[in-house]
């Protein structure tokens, strides 16, 4: 594909004797929303990892924005424009809602240690901007988030810490974001309500790329234009969620769990 | 106007307080005035309205609260006369209260465990006394350098964090922390076991700080100069930093205490921010490191022990991390206390270890804990 933002040409990666990731290849156009399903174990977080540069690949390259990625570190990547969220969220829980977004600025922002000491003004002067952005972000990000801003992070309800990643990731402004498992733990208004999150920020940025790893079939299925399989760390199928749903390979790996 | 009123009583009593407990002698008064303190944390722990009611009028009538503190602080030495002793006590609770600031940015900031303070403290002292012994530098000439110095030590004892953390960087803090106090004991040009003598007073335009100081017609013991420079310090360290603190940096190192694999993945580069932790904590100790060699003029390597990086420890632990206020009131309280406590003076490694163990139990927030940042006027 040659209008893909991201790609992967068969990254591997093993742990010992475990492959975790066998020769997967993976793109993604810009604007596109992809959805990674698979079985427990099937390698899906850590092709997160891999994407992340928290794990070089053993083998393989990973490209994105015209650049080879494979074996950057993890906040060269983020500058780059790839940010994430966590399966299970991890968020500075001692500091305000607020103070996460403004972290999730710092690679739009630049004082470094002497202009801090230095030139006082300067730094607070960005600071204040970013928290005037952060403020922004939680408004359209909905929920209590907004009502909730100086209070601690580790105060939110489970929906809304969610919400609260989501939006720590949009605040570097990526082009491309991971969502692992957003929906986990979520009951099934709340999935509505991040699905409907997840509708509003495309239409804000259209071009703005998803990879979404999932377990709920009702998101994969009412979100993503494309769905690719990993079962024991290869990929099986690569397709529409019509055309994968169908698949015999998949229903037996996976789907077949669910849908007899 | 309520708010002032607040401010000015709270300010006083702090004051009194500290008058009360430097002065106070024998177990009866000295255990009235620690229940006096332990009450008055109860009740803010009880009754939060209190702390809240404070810290608020504290925030409003902020000139109020300044200039009393102002007066407070630079009239202190005066309600003691004649006596050094208090004075002496007084430096050296606020060069502990700069070390402790120091450590705060990485204990208390970015939860780096640092056992090699003292030692930074130790190459501050060296450098500067060297510096002015073998070469007649002055004081004033020998601390930008004798900061350089130790800086430099900062960033070397930070690189192992970009392999190590947690426990065992703790380990390679405590190797470092014992090697340089091996080699200041075993090296000739630093003196050996008997370290450096006769270090010279600093002098201001010929002003010499070792003979008293006479002002309003009092007189003060010679002390009472340090006890300024001290202010000038800490004054230099709290602004180093609450801008730090209010900055970018101050949010990633939080970011970093809180989830290092969540700061990595919003794009903070963890390991530089890591070695500037420790980078920035040699600075200010090497600071106070200078100011001590100056003003004992004698030094030697068991002032730098792996002791003192344990009490600064406590006093981080016990004032709060990441409150600068937290932090100097547990520099005051830890180094008066064992003062008082002299009778005890051989238990005091168990001490501390018992005051460290409660105050996780109890308090794991310290006295004062960490306040959530706000922005702008709202």
């Amino acid at each position: 594909m040659s209008d893909a933002i991201f790609s992967a040409r068969e990254v591997t990666i093993r742990f010992g004797g475990l492959v975790a990731l066998d020769r997967v290849d993976i793109d993604v156009a810009a604007g596109e929303i992809l959805a990674v399903i698979g079985p427990n174990g099937a390698g899906k977080s850590t092709l997160f990892n891999v994407i992340t540069g928290i794990y070089a690949p053993s083998g393989g390259r990973v490209r994105f924005d015209g650049e080879d990625i494979t074996g950057w570190q993890t906040h060269d990547i983020v500058m780059r424009g790839i940010s994430r969220t966590f399966q299970a969220s991890r968020l500075f829980s001692d500091l305000s809602v607020l103070d996460n977004v403004v972290i999730g600025l710092h690679t739009r922002t630049t004082t470094n240690v002497f202009e801090a000491l230095c030139l006082p003004s300067r730094s607070r002067r960005e600071l204040t901007w970013a928290a005037a952005t952060a403020t922004e972000i939680l408004k359209r990000v909905g929920g209590d988030l907004y009502d909730r801003r100086y209070r601690r992070a580790s105060e939110l309800a489970q929906a809304d810490r969610r919400r609260l990643e989501i939006a720590r990731a949009l605040a570097a402004k990526p082009k491309l974001l991971l969502l692992d498992e957003p929906t986990a733990g979520m009951d099934d208004r709340d999935t509505d309500a991040l699905i409907e999150d997840i509708r509003r920020i495309k239409a804000d940025r259209p071009e703005f790329a998803i990879i979404v790893v999932e377990h709920d079939m009702r998101l994969v299925a009412s979100l993503p234009s494309r769905v690719v399989v990993l079962d024991y760390g290869r990929k099986i199928a690569d397709a529409p969620f019509d055309v994968v749903r169908r698949d015999p390979r998949v229903q037996e790996a996976y789907l077949g769990q669910t849908e007899p | 106007m309520r708010a002032r009123l607040l401010v000015a009583v709270t300010s006083l009593a702090v004051a009194a307080f500290l008058w009360a407990f430097m002065v106070a002698n024998g177990v009866v008064p000295l255990v009235a005035l620690l229940a006096l303190l332990g009450g008055a944390f109860w009740a803010f722990e009880r009754y939060p309205r209190i702390e809240t009611a404070v810290i608020d009028s504290f925030r409003r009538a902020r000139w109020t609260a300044a200039a009393i503190w102002i007066l407070v602080i630079l009239g202190f030495p005066f309600l003691f006369g004649q006596n050094a002793y208090y004075i002496h006590l007084l430096v050296m609770c606020l060069i502990y209260s700069v070390l402790g600031i120091a450590l705060n940015f990485q204990l208390g900031s970015a939860n780096i465990p640092n056992f090699a303070t003292g030692a930074t403290y130790g190459i501050g002292a060296y450098c500067s006394a060297l510096l002015a012994l073998n070469w007649g530098w002055s004081f004033w000439l020998t601390l930008p350098f004798a900061a350089l110095a130790a800086t430099v030590f900062g960033f070397v004892l930070g690189l192992p964090s970009m392999r190590t953390r947690d426990s065992y960087l703790a380990l390679v803090t405590i190797a470092c922390g014992v090697i340089i106090h091996q080699l200041l004991n075993n090296f000739e040009w630093t003196g050996g076991a008997q370290g450096l003598i006769g270090i010279p007073a600093p002098a201001l335009f010929g002003y010499s700080f070792a003979q008293p100081l006479r002002v309003f017609g009092l007189t003060l013991p010679f002390q009472t100069h340090f006890y300024y420079l001290a202010l000038v310090l800490i004054a230099l360290a709290v602004v180093v930093a609450r801008r730090l603190h209010h900055s970018r940096i101050g949010l990633a190192w939080n970011a970093l205490r809180a989830d290092e694999v969540a700061a990595r993945s919003v794009g903070i580069n963890v390991v530089w921010y890591k070695v500037l932790a420790f980078a920035v904590d040699a600075f200010l100790a090497a600071f106070a490191g200078v100011l001590y060699a100056f003003y004992i003029t004698y030094i030697a390597p068991d002032n730098f022990t792996f002791l003192v990086s344990v009490t600064l420890m406590t006093m981080v632990i016990v004032g709060g991390m990441d409150n600068i206020v937290g932090v100097i009131v547990g520099a005051f309280l830890l180094t008066l206390l064992p003062e008082k406590l002299r009778v005890f003076s051989d238990y005091r490694l168990l001490f501390y270890g018992v005051v460290v163990i409660a105050f996780l139990m109890i308090r794991p927030q310290g006295l004062l804990p960490q306040r959530l940042r706000s922005y702008g006027p709202s």
